[in-house]
């Protein structure tokens, strides 16, 4: 892959699509960067697939328009679109052997002979499979069959290289083995690369920026550590892990929770409407304690201790509303028991104003 | 998985010329039958007089009802010997199953008709059977005599309609669902009229109702057996006595095809929404339990008695091959290869026919089916399910029916440089073949495309195939195991038609097998030859019902370890 082209962005503006009268993408606009890593991250159902396979050429033509490396695809046949996908399922063709597989789409752009010869051997080193050339796919474990699929799809030095959900069929130790390997060959042919997953742990590990949708709409987008320290719903904060929530508004530059409680947080936006804070950046104290600097203090009762095993997880009663607290257990420790009450300290940083 | 919206139009064209394609050979000719019926002869204004005409006949009446009461008894007797055998496979661990499946499978390689006269020499009033009775016991049973023949004759070719679809139904029903009505106190007849008769009986009342209908339909086992009061013989006899403007044949037909639509709705209400695959996870058929003593002794007698039945035709077809002469007498007086030298001498040509039209119409059928089934589970093109309808629908038409509809309707279209009608060209036989064997072929076409998944044709088109090459590629070779089958079941079947053919055979040299063992079976000279081309018809159809099993059980295997992976990629998803 010696002489692979410079890596392309994809442009996606106001797209939308409907599978007969249900509204699948409602106006995405995205633009990946060339060379990213990427990775469409959401629940089934959120359109991240549609919105991949849109990308691919495949479903009804969308409304709006993508463009890859500045040209323009949207109603482009798919097999003129030069994106390569890797499937779910791998969609190895049985009747073909490894080496057939690979060289399918060298064939389809009539390459000559030895050249396809040396390509795809190329190809298959590179995912480690030369000596399986000759078997079908039904005789290869789950993990040779995508490496294979990948081969298949990388041989042919397509623009962007799509992902679809590719791990997900794979046992978990080799899942993970499965995102090095993926990434080491990524940032090797320094190929722009959409991955979609709904394994939030995946999608953290391998990219270099994300987009988190729902329900056909783009609700965040950026890297992986931005979205789970800032996010900007409701939606993006549950998604990504356990967050605490307290709904309410803001008034006189303070914070008033929907039961009454007031809490400090310094500067906040006129129209916010919920404080969000990771159970890990809360910590909890005795009631009598001194306070902690530059933090919001919140009054409560323990009412459920549970050890996790690393993490002990309290349940705290705020008012009305429950905080859940992770602290990391000391061996040899007690944890606070059920029943006491107990002030709990989140530094301002930490804490998300999430606006209306 | 949506439709593509993509790259349709070369799709559209294969389309627009099916859609033809179907209307000109089977919706117009059926059309014109019908319309024909309610048509006065005379004065071609649009009447029910015809109707009342074939009410009022006597004859009509008598074969309306001779046919009603030949299909209604042989769907009883063939369920007398469907129950026990489908009782002793799916209640017992019984040694004998293998027995039982030769049993539902021996009858299918052998249409009817042929196998009638030699019925009639071995279980005819003075056939084999009969004179043995009446020499050690002083009586004779009348197996053969009048319309006993067909039911005789009917219901051991068709039982394993019932039988497979009954076992079907019975190995459905999960052991739990016994048992649990054990459980809440149910035991004996009880448990079997609540729980096991119900859940089994839309199995049955599927089989049931093909039987039904075939043997409303079949023209050749009486007319062989000289039965001609039944419609189906009659509708054949009024158009080739009469002609072609007699509208009584045209009457008939339409009764033949309203009981045909109606036999099917009947077997597709019995299964819609009550196919109780009630087998859950670790779950397996009925219980099962070991035959005592007594009840294997009668087991055992009981399947031998059906089993000789089940024979009898080939028994009696091979005896008459081989025999020489063989009239009131319980073997033929001797034996030999002439009649097979005969054959092979003057009558190869009834061969050659049958390889030839049965050869296009199989070839049609797949390449169509595999046409209508892309178009119908792979574009979006409107109204491409009809090209399925219309097709299938094809089931409730019977050969005679077509037959007569082809007549009809090309018998004034003369062919161009043939010059003469396409009804009266051989070619016209291959196509009413194709037509007939179409639903079944497109089934297996089905099937197959069905297997396979979407994402292997996306994978190509990916990697820049058209569809044409993703088609051609891709789709046709993972299809093959399907299509082969198809192939071999439409070649097969085929060869041994007989209903449509014999409206349509216009000439001795055109004439393919199944006409030429008619023929041959017409005269008593010409029984001996007439059994060995039957001989021939049953090799046939045997290796192809093996080949067609054998590709499909294969390709299973084949398609297996990928249909793992595309089921644990659904089951995350």
């Amino acid at each position: 892959m010696s002489d692979s082209q410079s890596p392309v962005e994809v442009r996606i503006d106001n797209l939308s699509l409907s599978f007969g009268t249900t509204k699948v993408l409602k106006g995405i606009n995205l633009v990946i960067e060339p060379g990213e890593f990427f990775s469409f991250l959401g629940p089934s159902g959120s359109g991240k697939s549609t919105l991949l396979r849109a990308i691919a050429g495949f479903g009804p033509t969308p409304g709006g328009s993508i463009r890859i490396g500045g040209s323009e695809v949207t109603s482009m046949p798919a097999n003129q679109r030069n994106v390569g996908m890797v499937f779910q399922s791998y969609a190895l063709w049985p009747h073909m052997s490894v080496r057939k597989n690979v060289a399918f789409g060298l064939e389809e752009r009539r390459v000559p002979t030895a050249e396809i010869r040396q390509r795809v051997d190329e190809a298959l080193d590179m995912v480690g499979l030369l000596d399986f050339a000759k078997r079908r796919p039904s005789q290869l474990s789950g993990g040779q069959q995508q490496r294979v699929a990948l081969a298949r799809t990388i041989v042919v030095r397509p623009r962007v290289l799509l992902l679809d959900e590719p791990l997900s069929n794979l046992d978990a130790n080799l899942r993970i083995q499965m995102r090095y390997e993926i990434r080491a060959l990524q940032r090797k042919l320094g190929l722009t690369t959409i991955f979609v997953t709904h394994d939030q742990e995946e999608a953290n590990t391998m990219s270099d920026r994300m987009a988190v949708l729902d329900d056909g709409v783009l609700q965040q987008v950026g890297p992986p550590m931005d979205l789970y320290d800032n996010p900007t719903n409701l939606f993006v904060a549950g998604f990504l892990g356990t967050a605490n929530v307290i709904p309410g508004t803001v008034d006189g530059g303070v914070f008033r929770a929907d039961d009454g409680i007031s809490v400090v947080v310094g500067e906040v936006p006129a129209d916010g409407s919920a404080l969000v804070f990771r159970p890990q950046n809360v910590v909890l104290t005795p009631a009598a304690a001194p306070a902690i600097d530059d933090c919001a203090r919140l009054d409560g009762t323990v009412v459920h201790v549970e050890f996790l095993g690393g993490t002990i997880r309290y349940l705290v009663n705020v008012g009305s509303h429950e905080v859940l607290v992770d602290e990391a257990h000391q061996s040899g420790i007690a944890p606070v028991g059920e029943g006491e009450a107990v002030a709990l300290y989140v530094n301002l940083a930490q804490i998300v104003v999430l606006v209306k | 998985m949506q439709s593509f919206t993509r790259g349709d139009s070369k799709a559209v064209w294969i389309a627009v010329a099916l859609s033809v394609f179907l209307f000109v050979f089977l919706v117009l000719p059926i059309g014109k039958v019908i319309y024909v019926a309610f048509q006065n002869p005379h004065t071609g204004e649009l009447t029910l007089l015809n109707f009342a005409d074939f009410f009022n006949a006597n004859l009509f009446r008598q074969s309306f009802f001779n046919s009603f009461y030949v299909a209604g008894m042989s769907v009883l007797l063939a369920t007398l010997i469907a129950i026990p055998l489908a009782y002793y496979t799916t209640r017992f661990n019984f040694k004998g199953a293998v027995l039982i499946q030769t049993l539902g499978f021996v009858p299918l390689i052998m249409p009817p008709f042929v196998g009638a006269v030699a019925m009639v020499l071995l279980l005819g009033e003075n056939g084999s059977v009969n004179l043995l009775l009446d020499e050690w016991f002083g009586f004779t049973i009348p197996f053969m005599t009048g319309l006993n023949g067909v039911i005789l004759v009917e219901s051991i070719h068709y039982f394993p309609f019932i039988l497979i679809n009954l076992s079907a139904a019975l190995n459905n029903i999960d052991r739990a669902m016994e048992e649990s009505a054990q459980n809440l106190g149910a035991r004996g007849t009880r448990l079997f009229r609540r729980i096991v008769f119900p859940l089994a009986m839309p199995g049955y009342v599927a089989g049931a109702a093909l039987v039904f209908i075939k043997v409303f339909d079949d023209i050749g086992t009486p007319l062989l057996l000289n039965i001609n009061n039944m419609l189906a013989p009659q509708a054949y006899l009024r158009i080739s006595s009469i002609g072609i403007s007699d509208p009584m044949g045209y009457v008939i037909s339409v009764i033949l095809v309203v009981f045909s639509i109606f036999s099917l709705w009947v077997s597709l209400q019995a299964m819609r929404g009550k196919d109780y695959a009630t087998v859950q996870k670790g779950g397996g058929g009925l219980a099962k339990r070991d035959m005592r003593a007594w009840e294997k002794t009668s087991c055992y007698a009981i399947i031998i008695i059906i089993l000789l039945f089940v024979l009898s035709p080939h028994i009696g077809l091979t005896l008459l091959s081989f025999g020489t002469v063989w009239s009131f007498s319980v073997l033929p007086d001797g034996f030999t290869i002439g009649h097979y030298v005969t054959i092979f001498e003057s009558a190869s040509g009834y061969i050659t026919n049958t390889l030839l039209y049965a050869g296009i119409a199989a070839t049609a059928d797949v390449i169509i089916g595999t046409a209508i089934a892309y178009i119908v589970l792979r574009t979006g093109i409107a109204g491409r399910k009809w090209l399925d309808y219309v097709s299938t629908g094809a089931l409730a038409i019977p050969g005679v029916v077509l037959g007569i509809g082809y007549l009809r309707t090309f018998h004034d279209f003369q062919v161009p440089i043939i010059d003469k009608p396409l009804a009266s060209w051989w070619v016209i036989i291959a196509i009413a073949l194709t037509i007939r064997r179409l639903p079944y072929a497109l089934r297996a076409c089905m099937a197959a495309l069905q297997q396979l998944s979407v994402a292997l044709e996306e994978a190509a088109e990916n990697l820049g195939a058209t569809k044409a090459t993703t088609v051609r590629r891709i789709v046709i070779p993972l299809m093959s195991g399907g299509i082969l089958a198809g192939f071999i079941t439409s070649f097969a079947t085929a060869s041994v038609e007989l209903s449509a053919t014999i409206m349509l055979v216009s000439q001795e040299s055109d004439a393919p097998l199944a006409a030429g063992i008619y023929e041959f079976m017409q005269s008593s000279a010409g029984r001996g030859p007439g059994a060995a081309l039957g001989m021939i018809a049953v090799l046939i159809v045997g290796l192809g019902t093996y080949l067609s099993h054998h590709v499909i059980e294969r390709s299973k295997r084949e398609r297996e370890s990928i249909a793992v992976i595309a089921e644990e990629a659904k089951t995350h998803v």
